[in-house]
């Protein structure tokens, strides 16, 4: 006979939001060390990963981690975001309930990176690593805790909508 | 859901997720955890909610779908914005590389021969199929993720106002 392994409907969407985010950080670890080989092919696949993913992040080299000399393809705060996220969803892979926070409890996680951001941008003070990677780690629970949510809750009202332009007959 | 408000949910998403994308400076709210893209699937979602008089829940389905829609329209949006910047002001992106190279601490001598490679490449179009190719796995991914994040609080909304 064969065994099922029985997954709530939440659980199931935090394993795929894992294994996503998973897959989204090894490429981020993985470019440097593939920079850092000799063969031109995979210093060719480090390249392409760096520009896959220039859109997220600034890519700036001095604010980022080194592995074997090479950058990570996205900066620390970018990084402690999918860290963060990684985190939660590790987290409630073994919780088998999940709750929205109160609104309060997101601003308050979220703030700090917000805060630290704009005052690095409106160069305050710069650089200090380790608050980067900590507010960032913040943020990225608080928005992967949101995703998990969102995609959880399937709560629906079959209530019909009704068009702003009402039909006439 | 109704594919007409889809879709032109997602052109206007896909418009503000564009230009938060492509127009240089703009892009930079994208340093703060890809923003300006997550922030193209918030306002479409936001419009589609608005087109409606008697609003109700959303459905995961629905944000998804208008998360995913208004990916695709940005990424062909975000492109003709790239070929505009272009055209105006030619490759801007291939100096910001050689930026980040030179504040590298170990640059292999490999990589001066990529750079090359890759000017002679964006003379014969081949970038463009890059950055299309790019778009498209990037800004659905991004814009999906910001029309479920802005689908709570609607939802939460609609639960305290019923």
């Amino acid at each position: 006979m064969k065994s099922r392994i029985f997954l709530s409907f939440h659980k199931k969407v935090t394993l795929i939001t894992f294994i996503g985010l998973s897959l989204w950080i090894a490429g981020i670890v993985i470019t440097p060390i593939l920079a850092n080989r000799e063969e031109i092919f995979f210093q060719k696949i480090a390249s392409f990963m760096h520009f896959f993913y220039q859109p997220v992040c600034h890519q700036i080299a001095n604010r980022s981690f080194l592995i074997d000399g090479f950058t990570m393809t996205v900066c620390v705060r970018c990084f402690a975001f999918y860290f963060g996220g990684l985190f939660i969803t590790i987290f409630y892979l073994f919780k088998d309930k999940m709750q929205m926070w109160s609104i309060s409890t997101y601003i308050l996680l979220a703030l700090p990176a917000l805060f630290d951001f704009l005052i690095e941008k409106f160069r305050l003070y710069s650089n200090i690593t380790e608050l980067r990677f900590l507010t960032g780690l913040l943020f990225g629970a608080v928005l992967f805790h949101l995703l998990l949510v969102s995609l959880s809750t399937k709560k629906v009202k079959p209530v019909l909508h009704h068009s702003k332009t009402p039909k006439t007959q | 859901m109704d594919n007409q408000r889809i879709i032109a949910a997602g052109f206007v998403g896909g418009l503000v997720a564009a230009a938060m994308n492509s127009i240089p400076i703009l892009n930079f709210i994208n340093c703060f955890c890809c923003a300006g893209i997550m922030l193209g699937g918030a306002v479409a979602l936001v419009y589609y909610d608005r087109s409606f008089t008697v609003r109700e829940y959303i459905n995961p389905a629905t944000a998804i779908t208008i998360g995913i829609t208004t990916g695709l329209f940005g990424a062909f949006i975000s492109l003709g914005i790239d070929y505009m910047i272009y055209l105006n002001f030619g490759h801007w992106e291939i100096e910001f590389m050689y930026d980040i190279l030179e504040a590298m601490e170990e640059v292999p001598s490999a990589l001066e021969e990529m750079i090359y490679e890759l000017e002679q490449e964006l003379e014969g179009g081949f970038i463009w199929g890059s950055i299309l190719f790019r778009n498209l796995l990037l800004m659905p991914l991004f814009c999906l993720i910001g029309a479920l994040i802005i689908r709570v609080f609607i939802n939460k909304n609609r639960e305290e106002s019923i």
